[in-house]
């Protein structure tokens, strides 16, 4: 009966409402596999107080009752100065309040004994209940051994189970072994520190100490030669980044799409229903539409997630890591900031959210910081209007100036890194060491859970603070409410009086409209404040009206478009030709052109480089435990978008002026 | 992280940097000239004095070194690599596949 703990007739762990157990372990153990088979959906990620380190929290049921798992990060040591450590250090000697675990399960593979084994006695001294689950035994059978389970166990006086996460074998053992849990007796443990107590186990259980992996497996080596290669590895990695990055754009397009008609018809049905009036304007331009922007983008969140966690489970991602190290680190960042950065450019709320790869905070950090100047898909919209105002007939220097907005916003992503870290991030950066897992086959399970938890977390995020902000912007946009101006009252009339149904009478309703929207924005707080910042925006040669647009932007960039288009009087806002002709036929009150090439030069390098999107704030914030450094990222990224903005508005005039005149 | 003194005197004075090692060489880690954060890290990873190691990828320029000790695949950047100490106790033959000295081809 190797796989059923058996030492002791009694349970052990003392009956209470919900015993709660503790899951440690190396990383790469398999210990999130095994996790998700105890527990499935029933889990949720926690962030402790004073650590922005998380774990999950489920729960298992082991009839007749049910217990609480917490999975701890993957730590090496429980000692280390890392905040892992940290966290599995006051989770294990109870100072974690409310969740002190009653036993811990300690997660070894079966392959890496000596490591394991190691650590496990280090826990021992902690005098908890515990109990070991054996991992990886898949990989340790194909190399040979046989793991002697149950003479660990005795050797141990705590249990020993073989459980495979992947597979789901030995999982139900597993649970039931964990009333059984143990503290390891005093004569095991002073046995087990006598030295050479764990080559001896691995002896006795394994047949040797170099029967554990320790021959060099030549199939490895090839494939890390290649993938560590620097020019070969290189092209490998980006082939495989322009994969998942089309597959992102690609896979996320109906879903994204679905979503945005969902809550279209959502915020009509409900404007339908109920009557016009504060209610109805809160619930359809305030929180739908809201709520409507960010949750937009949770397809993208998910196939990111998903994609990852399967490159991350063959292994691969340890070794590419290296082949970005040699760029990155010039700037101040680890190889492993590649993916962040390059996930940014589909939504940086994912990016951040994958910086989680990172293991060094201050590089996590400035990753962080800098991922929002990459550009996203939210903002091809502004560019296209932009790039299409300041080149109209020139598609080759239409395409370039795209371009060059993606290589500013990198540009700028790499610089402000380099800053960060020689001033406010000071430290060098820690050439990398990284264990390079075994090379597998991808769990599709482990990857589905992932992408699953990552996606509830942003949901959260969506429902909480964005939804909040989102109000905030609502209000200040739709107060105080302004009469409709005698224009558009005139136009009613005459709509009125040509009959409900002809074409000319809707077309009159939508004029009218426009014009009323027009005297909302311009009424509203947020139409007040723009007048007031309009000379703060003067050197980038915005009116007021743009003033304005570019304050609502702030929301999030795309909010520009709509909001331009309303206060220049575009009707018809879908039609990008349409909005691009009467943009370019808009004057200022001097009557020239509202959209003069140096105008429109500079709010697209303001676009490029501005941090204008509230919902990747809120994200910054949740992953970083503070208000601090979305401030910084607001303020420095704001600042630099201004400055750049200034300088492009004084070069592209100054350049018109001794040419001649662009536009 | 470094080996007791007295012991270890001969030993570390043959001990190459283990970006000088080449693929197939088996050592024995005698020092590492690292913080102590770093080595306490590198000490849990399994990579620690008097442990016994392959190197599977030389250390290139601006690439990693890949050494395995026990079931532990590690990556070390060059800079890393530079600063540990190991003393080669087997290296690589020159036979081809097929020779018979008993040693791991190179």
């Amino acid at each position: 009966m190797p796989d059923e703990f058996s030492a002791s007739a009694s349970p052990s762990i003392k009956p209470k409402a919900m015993p709660r157990i503790a899951m440690v372990g190396n990383p790469n153990v398999g210990k999130t596999s095994l996790f998700n088979r105890l527990c499935g959906l029933r889990a949720k990620t926690a962030n402790f107080p004073g650590s922005t380190v998380e774990a999950h929290v489920g729960k298992c049921t082991i009839p007749p009752e049910t217990v609480e798992i917490i999975d701890l990060p993957g730590v090496y040591a429980m000692d280390l100065a890392l905040p892992e450590s940290k966290l599995c250090r006051d989770c294990v000697g109870g100072r974690l309040e409310g969740l002190e675990p009653d036993a811990l399960l300690i997660v070894v593979d079966a392959t890496n004994l000596q490591r394991g084994l190691r650590f496990a006695l280090s826990l021992a001294a902690s005098r908890r209940s515990m109990l070991i689950a054996l991992t990886m035994t898949d990989l340790a059978n194909a190399r040979g051994l046989s793991i002697d389970a149950e003479k660990l166990s005795e050797e141990l006086g705590i249990p020993v189970i073989r459980a495979n996460g992947r597979t789901g074998d030995g999982v139900d053992a597993l649970a039931r072994a964990i009333e059984f849990a143990r503290p390891v007796p005093f004569a095991h443990l002073e046995a087990a520190r006598a030295p050479g107590w764990i080559d001896r186990q691995i002896q006795g259980s394994l047949g040797g100490a170099h029967s554990v992996g320790g021959e060099s497996d030549s199939l490895s080596d090839r494939l890390d030669n290649a993938f560590t290669h620097p020019f070969l590895g290189s092209i490998c990695f980006v082939l495989l980044m322009v994969g998942l990055f089309f597959a992102i754009f690609r896979l996320a397009e109906w879903p994204m799409d679905w979503i945005e008609s969902t809550f279209g018809w959502v915020g009509a049905e409900t404007a339908a229903m109920l009557p016009e009036g504060i209610l109805n304007s809160l619930l359809t331009d305030g929180i739908i539409a809201g709520v409507a922007g960010t949750v937009v983008f949770l397809p993208q969140i998910a196939i990111l997630f998903f994609l990852l966690a399967l490159i991350e489970d063959t292994g691969y991602l340890a070794r590419a890591a290296f082949v970005m190290d040699r760029v990155m680190c010039r700037f101040g960042l680890p190889g492993t900031a590649f993916i962040p950065l390059l996930s940014s450019h589909a939504c940086a709320l994912p990016g951040i959210m994958s910086t989680r790869l990172i293991p060094e905070p201050k590089d996590r950090l400035a990753t962080i910081l800098v991922a929002p100047f990459m550009s996203c898909s939210a903002r091809v919209g502004v560019y296209v209007l932009l790039v299409t105002m300041l080149f109209p007939d020139n598609a080759l220097l239409a395409g370039l100036a795209f371009a060059g907005c993606y290589a500013l916003g990198a540009i700028a992503a790499l610089l402000t890194a380099l800053l960060f870290r020689k001033t406010i991030l000071r430290g060098k950066s820690r050439p990398m060491v990284l264990e390079l897992p075994p090379y597998r086959l991808p769990c599709l399970r482990t990857a589905f859970f992932t992408s699953y938890d990552r996606s509830i977390v942003f949901l959260k995020n969506a429902g909480g603070i964005i939804l909040a902000i989102c109000i905030v912007m609502w209000w200040i946009s739709a107060y105080p409410k302004s009469e409709p101006p005698a224009s558009a009252q005139a136009l009613v009339a005459r709509a009125e009086a040509l009959g409900i149904n002809s074409a000319e009478s809707e077309a009159l309703l939508l004029e009218a409209d426009l014009l009323a929207a027009q005297q909302q924005q311009q009424h509203s707080f947020a139409g007040h404040i723009g007048r007031a910042a309009q000379p703060v925006f003067a050197p980038l040669g915005l009116d007021d009206r743009l003033t304005v647009a570019v304050l609502t932007s702030f929301l999030a960039r795309e909010v520009f478009r709509s909001t331009v288009t309303v206060l220049v009087g575009t009707s018809d806002g879908d039609d990008d030709d349409r909005v691009a002709t009467d943009l370019r036929r808009a004057t200022r009150t001097d009557g020239t052109p509202l959209f003069d090439a140096a105008t429109s030069a500079s709010l697209l390098v303001f676009f490029v480089l501005a941090m204008q999107c509230l919902p990747t704030l809120a994200v910054t914030r949740r992953e970083t435990g503070s208000w601090k450094w979305p401030a910084v990222q607001f303020f420095w990224m704001s600042g630099v978008a201004y400055a750049a903005g200034c300088v492009t508005h004084m070069l592209v005039t100054s350049a018109m002026h001794s040419v001649g005149g662009l536009t | 992280m470094a080996a007791p003194p007295n012991q270890n005197q001969g030993r570390i004075q043959n001990a190459r940097p283990l970006s000088e090692l080449r693929a197939g060489d088996r050592a024995i880690v005698q020092e590492a000239n690292l913080d102590a954060e770093h080595a306490a890290t590198l000490a849990a990873m399994g990579l620690c004095a008097s442990c016994e190691l392959t190197i599977c990828r030389a250390s290139g320029r601006g690439s990693p070194c890949i050494v395995q000790i026990d079931a532990t695949r590690l990556g070390l950047a060059p800079e890393v690599a530079q600063q540990i100490l190991a003393t080669v106790i087997t290296k690589p033959c020159d036979c081809p596949p097929e020779g018979s000295c008993g040693q791991q081809p190179r």
